[in-house]
C-alpha cells in the first residue's frame, strides 16, 4: 500500500500524541467490567478503552458470547487480552483490579455492588442502583464502611444541558420553583412496550454459551424464553422497574437534584399506571404519578410531552433534554449564574451517543484520585431510584402513599412496607 | 370489600396452557391482592388453593390395576391440586397479605418442594411472629441452598428466636449452611457473637457485625471488633474500613 503524506503524519504523530497523553501504567486506574452486554460493551467498553487512565484487566458475563466480543474489542482497540470470567466473585478475587463497572441487569446491582466495595474495590455502578428500595440502603452504608468511590450511571448529571438548566432553577432564574415534569416518553414508541401475545416466545432450553442459573441469580425462577433476557429485562418487575426506573433514575433523579433532595425525596406519591395484562411483560407502560415534597413542590412523572425534564416556575419554565435546553424567553439561559457546577468537564463539543457518558467517567475517575464524592454519589442514586421504586408501588397499591424519607418507610401502611424489598432466592442474600 | 367473585376462576386459569390467559390471570389476582387492602378472606382462598390436594393416585392406581395392594396405594396418595407454577404464584400472592391467614399455608407450603422458595421469601417479610416460629422448624427440612435462604430470611426477621437458631446452624456440618449462618450472625447486634465470626475468620461479616453493633448505638463494641481486625490477618479491605471507622 502506498504511503501517502496523510497516512504518515498519522503513523508518526499518533505514538508521540499518545505518549504525551497516556499516564505512565503505575498511575492508570486497573478496572474489570462486570456484564458487558449492550451497555456495558458499546457504551463503557468502548469508551474506556479509548481513555487512557483506565486499563482493562479482565471482563465478566454469564453470556461467553457477550465476553468473548468485549475481550476481543479490547485486542483491536488496545492489543491486550483481559482475562474473561463468568462468575463475578472470580474477578473480585483479583487484587490488582482497583475498581469495577457494574452493567448486568437490575436484580443483580446491589450483591455484586455489595461484594464488590467489601473486596476493596471501586464502583461505578449503572442506573438505576436498585431494584428495591431497602438494597439501596444497605449500599449506602457499605461504601460509607469502606470509603468507596461510587459512580451511579447517572450520567445526565454530567450532561451540560441538565447541570445547567439545575444551575438556573436553583439561582431562581423562573421564580420560584412551582412543579417539575419528568417526561419518560412514551412506550408505543420504543421497543419492548407490549408484545402481542401472539409474539411472546416460548419456554426453552437455555443456550449453550449462557448460564441462565448465574444470569437468573438473586430473581425468582424462571425458564428461559428469550423474551426475558438480555436487553429486555427491563420490562419485568422481577428483573428491573420498567419505564420508570429505566428513563425516571435519569429524569427524577434530575427533579430530585435540582430540589437539592439528594439525600431525602417526596413525602406522598399518587399513581396511576396501566399495566400490562396481556404480557408478558409486567412493567406500567403508561403512567402518571404525582410526587409531592415537603417544601410543596410537585413532580409529576409521565409519558406524555417528550422525553426530558420541565421546570414550571412562577416566572417562567426551562426544558432539558439530551439535545436542547429551552426556556420561556431566551434571557433566562444566558449569563454566569452564582454558586453554579464549577466542575471543569464540558462535552458539548463532543458527538457523543448518550451525552455525559464521557465525563461521568472522567468524573469517577478524577474521583479515585481525590477520594471525593462523585458527581452520581450512591446517595443521590439510592434516593434517586427510590423515587422511581416509590411510583411503582403507588401505581401498583392504586391508592395515595405518605412516605417518611428519613426512616425511608410508608406510614400507616404495612402492605406497602412489604414492596420496600423483596428477599433473595437462595442462596443469594445481601 | 368483598372478594372479587373471579377469584377462583383466575387461580384456575394461572395453569392455562395459553400464556397469555395464565398471565391475565396472575396479572388480575395480583391487582386484587394489592389494590384491595390486606383481606384476610382473600388470604383464605389463595391459601387453600396453596394447600389444596386431590386423589392425584387414581391416575396411579389405573396403572396398577394388575397388583391390587399397589392400586390401593395409589388410590390413597394424593397430589397437589394445581401445578408447580400456580403455586409458586399463590404463595407469592400471599406474602403480599399480611394477615395472619396467610401464614398457615405458607408454612405448609415450606413442605411443597416446588413452592416452598417462594413461600419462604413471603414468610420472611411477614410481620405475625408465627412466620418466625415456621422458618425456624424448616430448618429441619431437607437441603442446603433451601436452608440457607432460611437462614437469610431469620437473619431479616431478626429476635432471640432467631439468632438461637442460626447460632446452632453456624456449627452445621453441611458447608453450606455453616457459611450462611456465619454471615447472618452479624445482622444480629451482640458483641458476643465476634468470637464465633473471629472462629471462623470470617473477617467481612466481622466487619457487618461491627456496622450493625455501631448502628445499634454500641460504639464502643464496634470499636473493639475493629481494633482487633486491625490487628489480625485480615484483607486489606477490612482493614482499610477498621481504620476508617476508628
Amino acid at each position: 500500500m502506498p504511503i501517502c503524506r496523510r497516512t504518515f503524519l498519522k503513523a508518526s504523530a499518533a505514538p508521540a500524541l499518545l505518549a504525551q497523553t497516556k499516564p505512565p501504567a503505575s498511575d492508570r486506574i486497573t478496572i474489570g467490567l462486570i456484564g458487558v452486554g449492550v451497555r456495558g460493551r458499546d457504551h463503557h467498553l468502548r469508551k474506556f478503552l479509548k481513555n487512557p487512565r483506565v486499563q482493562i484487566a479482565a471482563i465478566c458475563d454469564v453470556d461467553s458470547t457477550h465476553a468473548a466480543f468485549a475481550a476481543q474489542m479490547a485486542v483491536d482497540e488496545r492489543s491486550a487480552r483481559p482475562l474473561v470470567y463468568s462468575d463475578f466473585r472470580a474477578l473480585l478475587d483479583r487484587r490488582d483490579i482497583d475498581a469495577v463497572v457494574v452493567s448486568t441487569p437490575d436484580h443483580w446491582h446491589s450483591i455484586i455492588a455489595i461484594q464488590a466495595m467489601e473486596a476493596g474495590k471501586d464502583l461505578y455502578c449503572e442506573k438505576p442502583l436498585t431494584l428495591f428500595i431497602e438494597e439501596g440502603r444497605r449500599m449506602v452504608q457499605v461504601a460509607r464502611q469502606y470509603g468507596t468511590v461510587v459512580q451511579v450511571g447517572s450520567q445526565q448529571r454530567s450532561d451540560w444541558r441538565f447541570r445547567r438548566a439545575v444551575d438556573l432553577v436553583r439561582a431562581g432564574r423562573i421564580g420560584r420553583l412551582n412543579k417539575i415534569t419528568t417526561h419518560l416518553g412514551n412506550p408505543g414508541t420504543t421497543k419492548g412496550a407490549f408484545i402481542h401475545p401472539g409474539e411472546w416466545e416460548s419456554v426453552q432450553t437455555p443456550p449453550a454459551e449462557l448460564d441462565w442459573n448465574l444470569w437468573l441469580g438473586p430473581a425468582p425462577y424462571k425458564d428461559y424464553s428469550p423474551n426475558r433476557c438480555h436487553f429486555e429485562f427491563r420490562y419485568f418487575l422481577d428483573h428491573s422497574g420498567g419505564r420508570i426506573t429505566d428513563w425516571g433514575a435519569h429524569h427524577n433523579d434530575i427533579a430530585q437534584w435540582a430540589l437539592g433532595m439528594d439525600s431525602s425525596g417526596p413525602v406522598k406519591i399518587e399513581g396511576k399506571g396501566g399495566f400490562n395484562k396481556v404480557g408478558p411483560y409486567d412493567y406500567a407502560g403508561l403512567m402518571e404519578v404525582r410526587y409531592t415534597y415537603s417544601n410543596g413542590v410537585q413532580v409529576v412523572c409521565e409519558n406524555e410531552g417528550g422525553n426530558g425534564v420541565r421546570f414550571h416556575g412562577a416566572d417562567g419554565w426551562i426544558f432539558a433534554t439530551r439535545m436542547t435546553l429551552e426556556a420561556s424567553s431566551p434571557e433566562i439561559l444566558q449569563g454566569p449564574v452564582a454558586g453554579a457546577d464549577t466542575r471543569s468537564y464540558d462535552e458539548r463539543n463532543r458527538n457523543e451517543e448518550i451525552p455525559g457518558t464521557d465525563d461521568h467517567h472522567n468524573n469517577w475517575l478524577d474521583c479515585i484520585r481525590t477520594r471525593n464524592r462523585c458527581a452520581a454519589d450512591i446517595e443521590t442514586g439510592h434516593r434517586s431510584a427510590t423515587v422511581c421504586h416509590l411510583g411503582n408501588i403507588a401505581m401498583r397499591l392504586g391508592r395515595p402513599l405518605q412516605w417518611d424519607p428519613g426512616k425511608e418507610q410508608f406510614l400507616n401502611d404495612p402492605a406497602a412496607n412489604i414492596l420496600k424489598g423483596k428477599p433473595m432466592r437462595a442462596p443469594w442474600s445481601l | 370489600m368483598p372478594v372479587n367473585p373471579a377469584v377462583p376462576q383466575w387461580i384456575r386459569q394461572m395453569a392455562d396452557p395459553d400464556q397469555a390467559v395464565a398471565f391475565f390471570a396472575y396479572q388480575s389476582l395480583l391487582e386484587s391482592t394489592l389494590q384491595g387492602g390486606p383481606d384476610p378472606e382473600l388470604a383464605k382462598i389463595l391459601g387453600e388453593a396453596l394447600t389444596a390436594q386431590s386423589a392425584g393416585g387414581a391416575r396411579g392406581a389405573a396403572s396398577f390395576r394388575n397388583n391390587a395392594f399397589l392400586a390401593a396405594a395409589a388410590q390413597q396418595r394424593t397430589e397437589p391440586l394445581h401445578p408447580a407454577p400456580v403455586r409458586n404464584n399463590l404463595a407469592r400472592l400471599l406474602g403480599y397479605l399480611p394477615v395472619e391467614e396467610s401464614v398457615a399455608p405458607l408454612s405448609k407450603a415450606l413442605q411443597d418442594l416446588d413452592a416452598r422458595e417462594m413461600a419462604r421469601q413471603s414468610l420472611e417479610r411477614h410481620p405475625s411472629p408465627r412466620a418466625t416460629a415456621a422458618l425456624i422448624e424448616a430448618l429441619n427440612y431437607p437441603g442446603p441452598v433451601f436452608c440457607a435462604g432460611i437462614i437469610s430470611s431469620l437473619a431479616a426477621r431478626g429476635g432471640p428466636q432467631s439468632l438461637a437458631a442460626i447460632r446452632k446452624a453456624s456449627e452445621d456440618p453441611q458447608e453450606e449452611i455453616r457459611a450462611a449462618a456465619i454471615m447472618a450472625l452479624a445482622a444480629f447486634p451482640d458483641p458476643s457473637l465476634d468470637a464465633i465470626l473471629e472462629r471462623h475468620n470470617a473477617h467481612i461479616a466481622r466487619a457487618r457485625l461491627a456496622e450493625t453493633l455501631r448502628a445499634a448505638g454500641n460504639k464502643p463494641a464496634a470499636d473493639r471488633i475493629y481494633k482487633s481486625i486491625l490487628a489480625s490477618n485480615a484483607p486489606d479491605p477490612q482493614k482499610k474500613a477498621a481504620r476508617l471507622a476508628l
